[in-house]
């Protein structure tokens, strides 16, 4: 009985083109409007050398010298017109003058600009301490001291190359897996409806017939959860293999945060779908609305938002099934496999079963005194 | 007048809610996004502080005068405390860089055993870059009177680096008073992209597939009513149901931004979203031919969105990658966004730049009519059809 209903469950699920539609072909072209408008947008991320001119440069041939060994800056030697033109079309960052003095001109108050300044700032600051340093030891001078003294050691150098998977737009894609996941809540209100006498025909038809109504609803629901998984996981592998947004390499993990997912929005679904009493529009139309709502604040829109909840509002982040996902999916790109993800996948079982335990309490009662 | 009547009757039962969902959505952003626009632009130049954290596990005179240091010259969260915060604060970018400074540092660096600084930072980007400079050079500055036998004591180095790196350049910024500053306005109007298609099409097309639903369409093609008359009547049911946003708009524009939009860039915004409201008003009718009134509401969303990641009104343009530009070209919103972006650059209108501006809003109006004209060869193929 049971493997029957779930099968016609399934094909019917399977046929709906509406659902399939909204559940995998939506979430697939919002992940790749993302990928095509965010693929570039950690480009000034990335340091470039930086393009500067420089005016009067034969007033200081050492310091000229000093800026080429950098290595950070592609030096132009310009008129002062010129150098200003440049500037004014942006295709340099700031122009040196050199003279009595040295000092820059520049569009802003940027980093690039800071760097030029602190640059700028170093030569002026190494010959004062040199300075000092020899009126306090003047000795020094007949040593190799100074001439060996390496001022541009670097002590954190190394550290800072390390790659710890720190590429934040990969957020926005695992907002749009939490919204497929949940998407699914609008199938368990199908359920839901296709049991209630008086919510729809063939809730009337499934009242009245002599199939046991626990097997036929833990049938639909079964399919329903079958079907949203698949779809989620139709989506993941998008993600993955197409658009190459990084996950990490645990694999597992992700399947079981996708199945737990696919099983809380199911039974969200449905005990929406129990506890208002409308008609199954305005229950689907509640469902996204959650979902909306539910992935707004995971960052979907803007992804500071998921950090301000993390730290300002952390019970929201904790009820909010669209954050438990993205947050799950983040910390096992980012974290590995702890007692993060642990923890979200926990909240995530616990909801389901909360849920599914108010669906059960508020379906066994319903009979119908007449249809 | 009676289709006029019922055009409105329609959408104050159907889409009501729909509008006001949008137009709550935008003012949100609109809102939220509002402080981060038009500073006055400073003439006087400063130091760029990334925003970092220091953890100092070293006790020691040196350590903090260093950590000192670091906190003039960047702006320290000292509310981020554990290692995990700092780890999801780094990657949400609400930190550039964490120094952490370990035990025995101090000894360490002072007995020449080179240690080095633990630094959680993005690797190669500019702020690392920054604040590499600036700690090495406080560092190798104290190592240079230390290692120099300069017979100073512990406290006289720490003043003699403090006197030292407080020596400074002068910076000037360019006073260039052709170059305008706008970008507040600019991320309202592009935004409004997005809305504008997404109510018009939205609206537009549901009432024009209502309109084409067969059964109903055969029952006023018998009716003595001319074909012309209804064609008239959905005319202006879409025109001005498109003008009345377009004014609802810049209403809202003028009050969040009175001076601007009073100003020649503020018309000038004012006239470029004109143009793109006809852009969705023509792009709505042709929908409205041409799908049933079930995939409407997908098609709608699609559009709009698309329009709107692709054009450049959620991502600044300058960010989207090459090959998004290229295919951007053949988007209206892309030429919209265009128009806006040169606006806010431009700080003084000549003659040239007003070309510019207006090239695009005239690209803006070809594209309206290209879709005018599919939608208009689209219904005469119809009539043709039979019925």
């Amino acid at each position: 009985m049971f493997f029957s209903m779930f099968k016609y469950s399934f094909k019917r699920l399977l046929r709906n083109k509406v659902i399939a539609f909204w559940l995998i072909f939506w979430p697939i072209i919002l992940a790749t409007l993302f990928h095509l408008a965010f693929s570039n947008i950690l480009s000034d991320e990335q340091f470039n050398d930086i393009d500067i001119a420089i005016v009067n440069a034969g007033n200081n041939e050492e310091f000229v010298d000093v800026l080429k060994d950098t290595g950070i800056y592609n030096i132009s030697e310009q008129s002062l017109d010129e150098a200003k033109k440049m500037l004014i079309d942006k295709e340099i960052t700031g122009y040196i003058t050199v003279g009595d003095e040295i000092t820059a001109t520049v569009n802003q108050s940027g980093i690039n600009e800071s760097i030029i300044k602190m640059t700028l700032d170093k030569y002026e600051q190494v010959s004062n301490s040199y300075t000092a340093l020899i009126t306090a030891n003047p000795q020094i001078v007949q040593s190799d001291f100074l001439t060996e003294f390496d001022f541009s050691h670097d002590y954190i150098g190394s550290q800072t190359q390390n790659k710890n998977n720190l590429n934040l737009v990969v957020i926005y894609f695992y907002t749009v897996i939490a919204m497929a996941a949940l998407c699914g809540g609008s199938r368990g209100a199908e359920d839901i409806s296709g049991i209630q006498a008086d919510q729809s025909d063939v809730g009337a038809r499934t009242a009245v017939s002599p199939a046991k109504k626990s097997v036929m609803f833990f049938a639909s629901v079964c399919a329903s959860i079958t079907t949203t998984f698949i779809s989620v996981l139709l989506v993941v592998f998008y993600l993955m293999f197409a658009l190459k947004v990084e996950f990490g390499n645990l694999f597992g993990y992700i399947v079981l945060l996708c199945f737990i997912s696919s099983v809380t929005s199911v039974f969200l679904g449905t005990m929406i779908g129990v506890l208002v009493k409308k008609k199954l529009p305005f229950k689907i139309g509640l469902v996204i609305a959650i979902t909306m709502v539910g992935c707004f604040f995971s960052g979907m829109m803007a992804i500071d938002i998921k950090y301000l909840v993390q730290e300002k509002a952390p019970l929201l982040a904790y009820i909010n099934p669209a954050n438990l996902i993205t947050d799950g999916l983040y910390s096992l790109y980012y974290y590995g496999v702890g007692e993060r993800y642990y923890i979200n996948i926990a909240i995530l079982s616990a909801m389901a079963v909360i849920f599914s335990i108010v669906t059960i309490l508020v379906i066994r009662r319903q009979k119908y005194a007449h249809l | 007048m009676h289709t006029f009547k019922l055009y409105f009757k329609i959408i104050s039962r159907g889409l009501i809610w729909s509008f006001l969902m949008y137009f709550g959505i935008f003012s949100l952003f609109a809102v939220v996004f509002n402080n981060t626009g038009d500073r006055e632009k400073s003439y006087e130049f400063s130091l760029y502080k990334c925003d970092t954290v220091v953890i100092n596990y070293d006790d020691s005179k040196f350590s903090d005068s260093f950590e000192e240091y670091i906190t003039d010259q960047s702006s320290v969260k000292n509310d981020i405390k554990s290692e995990e915060e700092i780890k999801d604060a780094l990657f949400f970018r609400q930190i550039q860089m964490a120094v952490i400074i370990p035990e025995n540092f101090s000894e360490d660096f002072l007995n020449g055993k080179n240690p080095e600084l633990k630094v959680e930072a993005i690797p190669d980007s500019p702020s690392t870059h920054l604040m590499s400079l600036m700690m090495n050079s406080y560092l190798n500055t104290y190592k240079l009177y230390y290692d120099g036998n300069s017979g100073f004591s512990e406290d006289e180095i720490i003043s003699h680096v403090k006197a030292d790196l407080s020596k400074e350049s002068e910076m000037n910024i360019l006073n260039d008073s052709s170059k305008g500053n706008l970008s507040g306005i600019n991320f309202f109007f592009n935004f409004s992209a997005y809305v504008f298609l997404a109510m018009l099409i939205l609206s537009i097309s549901s009432i024009m597939a209502i309109f084409n639903e067969l059964n109903l369409r055969r029952r006023c093609i018998c009716s003595p009513t001319k074909e012309i008359r209804f064609s008239t009547e959905y005319f202006m049911g879409n025109l001005v149901i498109s003008l009345a946003v377009w004014f609802l708009f810049s209403v809202y524009a003028f009050i969040l931004y009175p001076e601007q939009m009073l100003s020649q860039g503020g018309l000038l915004y004012a006239l470029n979203s004109l143009a793109f409201v006809m852009i969705a008003l023509s792009l709505g009718f042709l929908l409205g031919n041409v799908c049933s009134p079930k995939i409407i509401s997908p098609i709608s969303t699609i559009i709009s969105l698309g329009c709107a990641f692709l054009g450049g009104s959620f991502v600044p343009q300058e960010l989207l990658g090459e090959n998004v530009l290229k295919i951007a070209r053949v988007i209206p919103s892309y030429w919209f966004v265009r128009a806006n972006n040169t606006i806010a650059e431009t700080g003084v209108f000549t003659s040239g730049a007003l070309k510019e501006i207006f090239g695009y809003m005239g690209i803006q109006l070809c594209f309206a009519a290209a879709f005018l004209a599919a939608a208009l060869v689209i219904i005469k193929r119809k009539r043709t059809a039979s019925v």
